[in-house]
C-alpha cells in the first residue's frame, strides 16, 4: 500500500480547522495541524507534507510570510501551498502569488472548490 | 442494373436524425446529472457548515470561548468581518462584549426598543436585509437575537459581508437561525456556570 499523503492545515481558527478536517477527512489523507505560520513552517520542515493549506491572517507569522519562507527552504520549496484568504481582491491574491502560493481559496470556503484544488495540486 | 432482390439501401438522413436524437438525450442526461451533483455538493456544504457551527458553539464550557465561537461562525460561515455581539448589562442596556472589524458608535450600548439593534433585542425576532421593514442602517446585513428559554440573552449584529460575497444566500438564513438558537443556549449555560464559579 502506498503511504497516505500528508496535508498540513495551518490556521488559528478552530472553526476553519474543523471545517477543513471535515472536508478532507473523507479522502485518503493524513491531516496535520498548526496554529500559526511559524508552527506551520516548523511542521512543514519536520513532516514534509504533500500540500499545505494555510490561512493568511495569523498571529506570530502570517500566511504570506510563511509561504515566502517555505519557498526559500530547499527541502520544502516545491510543496504546493493553498492560501485561505478572507479577501478575494486582486491585490490580496497578487501578494499571495508573489510569495509563491500555488493557489488560493476565499472564505467562506466552498468544500467542492477546496477539494478540487487539493486533489489537482496533490496529483500534479 | 440494380438488383431487384437486394435489401433497400439505408437512408443516411434517418441514421443522422437518430444519432442527433441520441446525442441530445445523452446531453440532457449529462446536464441533469451535473445539476444533481451540484445540488448534492450544496447540501453537503450546508451539512458541514451546520456540524461545524454546532461543534464550535457547544464545544466549550467557557463563556468567552462561546463568544469567540459566535464570532468565528459569522466570519467563516456567514462571511462577514464586521460584527458585534451584545449582552444585557446591569442597567438594562445591551453592551458590546465581542466584536470584530467595527468600532466607535457601532459598539455603543443598545437600548432595547431603540434603533435597529434595540428593536431586535426587544422583540426577539431577527432582522435580515431584504426584510419588509428597513433597518434604518444601510450597512446592516442582519441582526439576530440569541435566545434561551424564550429570552434574549444576546444579539449579534452583522454589517458588511466579505467583498467576494455578494449577499446572503439561501443557506444563510437557516444558519442565522441556528446561531440564534444554539448560540443563545450555549451563552446562557456558560453564563450560569460563570456566575456559579464566581459565587463559589
Amino acid at each position: 500500500l502506498a503511504p497516505r499523503k500528508k496535508i498540513l492545515l495551518v490556521d488559528d481558527s478552530s472553526t476553519v480547522l474543523l471545517f477543513e478536517k471535515m472536508i478532507l477527512s473523507k479522502e485518503p489523507y493524513d491531516l496535520l495541524v498548526a496554529k500559526d505560520g511559524q508552527e506551520g513552517l516548523e511542521k512543514a520542515l519536520a513532516e514534509r507534507p504533500a500540500l499545505i493549506l494555510m490561512d493568511v491572517m495569523m498571529p506570530r507569522m502570517d500566511g504570506v510570510e510563511a509561504c515566502r519562507q517555505i519557498r526559500a527552504r530547499s527541502e520544502i520549496a516545491a510543496t504546493p501551498v493553498i492560501l485561505v484568504t478572507t479577501r478575494g481582491e486582486p491585490e490580496s491574491v497578487a501578494s499571495g502569488k508573489a510569495a509563491g502560493c500555488s493557489d488560493y481559496v476565499t472564505k467562506p470556503i466552498n468544500p467542492a472548490e477546496l477539494l478540487s484544488k487539493v486533489k489537482s495540486l496533490i496529483a500534479a | 442494373m440494380s438488383d431487384p432482390f437486394a435489401p433497400p439501401a439505408p437512408d443516411p438522413s434517418a441514421d443522422c436524425a437518430e444519432l442527433r436524437a441520441r446525442l441530445a438525450a445523452a446531453e440532457a442526461e449529462r446536464a441533469r446529472a451535473q445539476a444533481e451533483v451540484a445540488s448534492l455538493e450544496e447540501k453537503l456544504s450546508e451539512a458541514i457548515n451546520v456540524c461545524v457551527a454546532l461543534e464550535r458553539l457547544h464545544g466549550s464550557t467557557e463563556h468567552a470561548e462561546v463568544l469567540r465561537a459566535v464570532q468565528d461562525v459569522v466570519i467563516n460561515i456567514i462571511g462577514s468581518e464586521e460584527l458585534a455581539v451584545f449582552e444585557p448589562g446591569a442597567g438594562g442596556d445591551l453592551l458590546a462584549v465581542q466584536s470584530f472589524g467595527v468600532g466607535g458608535s457601532r459598539l455603543a450600548p443598545v437600548t432595547p426598543g431603540h434603533g435597529p439593534l434595540g428593536r431586535v433585542a426587544a422583540e426577539g425576532t431577527p432582522w435580515v436585509v431584504g426584510d419588509a421593514t428597513p433597518s434604518g442602517d444601510p450597512e446592516l446585513t442582519a441582526c439576530v437575537p440569541l435566545l434561551a428559554e424564550g429570552r434574549v440573552v444576546a444579539i449579534v449584529a452583522i454589517w458588511k459581508l466579505l467583498p467576494q460575497k455578494p449577499g446572503l444566500g439561501p443557506a444563510d438564513r437557516p444558519m442565522l437561525e441556528l446561531l440564534g438558537a444554539h448560540g443563545g443556549r450555549a451563552l446562557f449555560l456558560t453564563a450560569g456556570r460563570k456566575r456559579r464559579a464566581r459565587a463559589a
